[in-house]
């Protein structure tokens, strides 16, 4: 078993691209086309202003350029036949996550690019609404656009970002927002800012096959190779106090403590009072809410491990993490299925090798202050 | 016939040298992937004509997924000027053939084995072939592998415009008899077929030539 630490970063600003029908037969369309272009210019920033090409033609514009050079451009490209093989072909590989085509006819070729791969990737922007282009339940109709819902059109954002490992089980993710579960850690939308995930994998699933998966508006789903990063700083065994280690011992027998801060029995794994103090084992002070403290109970001392990660590997083959509903359950892989399978729910204060317990913290302890 | 002695053109079409003369002759009759390409250009052909032709033989991508007659995904229906109006914008040296070409063409293409088009597909994925010429060959060795006079349309495809001195152009191919009305036709026996009718004919496509520079 080995853990794997990845750190993913947020999409980088998308260079999409912006075809105009510059047919004969669009000829009277050319001043929209342009407002259109300058309206893209001022509802985007430069990072995400498309490039703009002319269908059937090969070449593509920064945004900027073909303001500066419309004219120029627009005589220069007049008359090309509504194809899009040409344009398309001639698109980078992998292709901009959104293309869009402002038509005025229907164009000969259009059915050839609406079936997968492409078919995510483009839109229609129908300049006449009286003469649909892709199918009047494909086509946009630029009455029903306004220059923000264009610029969105253009301009997609992630919907959801996935970390996907095969047999692989997430072992630390950011608190907020990520949802895991074996195989997957699933980000509902962009990423703000740069984060590490981690996962341990049974060494008979190595050679590691791992994909980020970004999940776009339009439906597109890209992937690319996730950036293995290193391993976090490990914690330190800390000793624990006589008195802790009586307390320990005392669980491990199954028995409640008499708590010396609220003077009530705490059964094994109550940490905290009802006043959300620690006084059994004050050492657990400032350990995280909601996550494992790995404890060792010898004869004569005791010493614990505060967990950074949301899931403990215990061994090649089992683990600890939590179910909906926060209680601790036992992960074990399963060779046969080669996926990881929740086990049985474990008690707060459960045993997990000779010498060594595990201690699950609430969530959210008791608010201090409150009545003991 | 090697596939490494083709030439392309600049839709990235292939040629075979023909033995004996300076001529190259094209695989396939005219595809409607190239004539597009054609229309793509600002001084091409226009969409109204292009969508008149469609009428005739309507319009197969060669990238879709759905099975449609393999004659639809070449251009038909054109008249002999139309052909060298196209074979003048693929550049000097394109042309239709003359009557002796066409009939080496179509001894040197029927010698060809079905497989030979899928080594020379595979040769044109490395050697800057249009994705086209690869798609429709690599469709054409799947649905038209009976024979290689079949596989390049020499049988049951088109009659393809041919020029002879003197003569207003022909046609010569082998369509099926079906949509000959039963005629069955030896293009190496007899002489090109002539529409009587004039004006557009689904059944009339053509297979371009190119004058091997000297």
């Amino acid at each position: 078993m080995s853990v794997f630490w990845f750190r993913l970063h947020p999409a980088p600003p998308q260079r999409n691209v912006v075809l105009l029908d510059v047919s004969r037969a669009a000829e009277g369309f050319r001043p929209v086309l342009l407002s259109l272009v300058e309206g893209l210019a001022e509802e985007l920033p430069e990072p995400v202003q498309p490039e703009i090409a002319f269908l059937g033609g090969t070449a593509r514009y920064p945004l900027q350029t073909f303001l500066q050079r419309s004219e120029e451009l627009f005589s220069h490209n007049a008359g090309r036949g509504r194809v899009l093989a040409p344009t398309l072909e001639a698109l980078p590989s992998p292709w901009p996550v959104r293309v869009v085509l402002f038509a005025a006819h229907p164009v000969f070729d259009l059915g050839d690019w609406l079936q997968n791969p492409w078919q995510n990737h483009f839109a229609v922007v129908a300049l006449d609404p009286t003469i649909p282009i892709a199918g009047a339940d494909q086509d946009k109709s630029l009455n029903d656009l306004d220059m923000p819902a264009l610029a969105r059109l253009v301009n997609p954002q992630p919907r959801e970002t996935r970390l996907l490992v095969a047999g692989g089980l997430p072992v630390s993710w950011p608190t907020s927002g990520w949802r895991c579960e074996p195989g997957r850690a699933v980000y509902p939308g962009p990423l703000a800012a740069p984060v590490r995930l981690g996962w341990c994998v049974p060494s008979e699933r190595e050679p590691l096959k791992s994909v980020v998966e970004t999940i776009w508006e339009n439906g597109l789903r890209t992937r690319q190779k996730p950036t293995r990063t290193d391993a976090p700083a490990l914690g330190e065994w800390q000793p624990l106090t006589g008195p802790e280690l009586t307390r320990l011992d005392a669980w491990r027998m199954r028995r409640a403590v008499p708590c010396p801060n609220c003077q009530h029995d705490h059964p094994p794994g109550q940490v905290f009072c009802a006043n959300g103090e620690s006084g059994l084992l004050p050492s657990l002070a400032g350990c995280v809410s909601g996550g494992f403290v790995r404890v060792r109970i010898k004869t004569f001392q005791a010493s614990m491990f505060p967990v950074r990660e949301q899931v403990v590997v215990h061994s090649e083959t089992t683990a600890t993490g939590r179910n909906a509903d926060g209680q601790p359950i036992q992960w074990e892989y399963d060779s046969t299925r080669q996926c990881w399978v929740a086990g049985r729910v474990l008690s707060l204060f459960d045993r997990i090798h000779a010498e060594e317990y595990l201690l699950t913290l609430p969530p959210v302890p008791p608010s201090a202050g409150g009545p003991s | 016939m090697v596939p490494e002695d083709c030439v392309l053109d600049r839709t990235g079409f292939p040629y075979v040298p023909l033995p004996g003369i300076r001529t190259a002759i094209a695989i396939l009759p005219i595809t409607k992937a190239q004539v597009e390409l054609w229309l793509a250009e600002p001084h091409g052909p226009g969409d109204e004509w292009y969508a008149e032709m469609l009428t005739h033989n309507p319009r197969l991508g060669w990238r879709e997924t759905r099975t449609g007659p393999d004659t639809e995904l070449f251009l038909s229906g054109l008249l002999p000027q139309e052909a060298e109006n196209f074979a003048h914008w693929l550049g000097a040296g394109y042309r239709l053939p003359n009557l002796a070409e066409w009939r080496a063409a179509d001894r040197a293409l029927s010698q060809t084995s079905p497989k030979w088009a899928v080594q020379l597909a595979d040769y044109l994925a490395g050697h800057g072939g249009h994705p086209a010429a690869i798609g429709v060959l690599q469709r054409l060795a799947r649905t038209r592998s009976a024979s290689s006079q079949s596989l390049f349309f020499l049988q049951d495809g088109f009659l393809e415009w041919v020029t002879k001195p003197g003569n207003a152009p022909g046609g010569f191919g082998r369509p099926s008899e079906k949509r000959t009305g039963g005629m069955i036709l030896d293009p190496q026996a007899f002489d090109p077929v002539v529409s009587i009718r004039g004006g557009r004919n689904p059944l009339f496509s053509a297979r371009l030539a190119y004058s091997l520079p000297t």
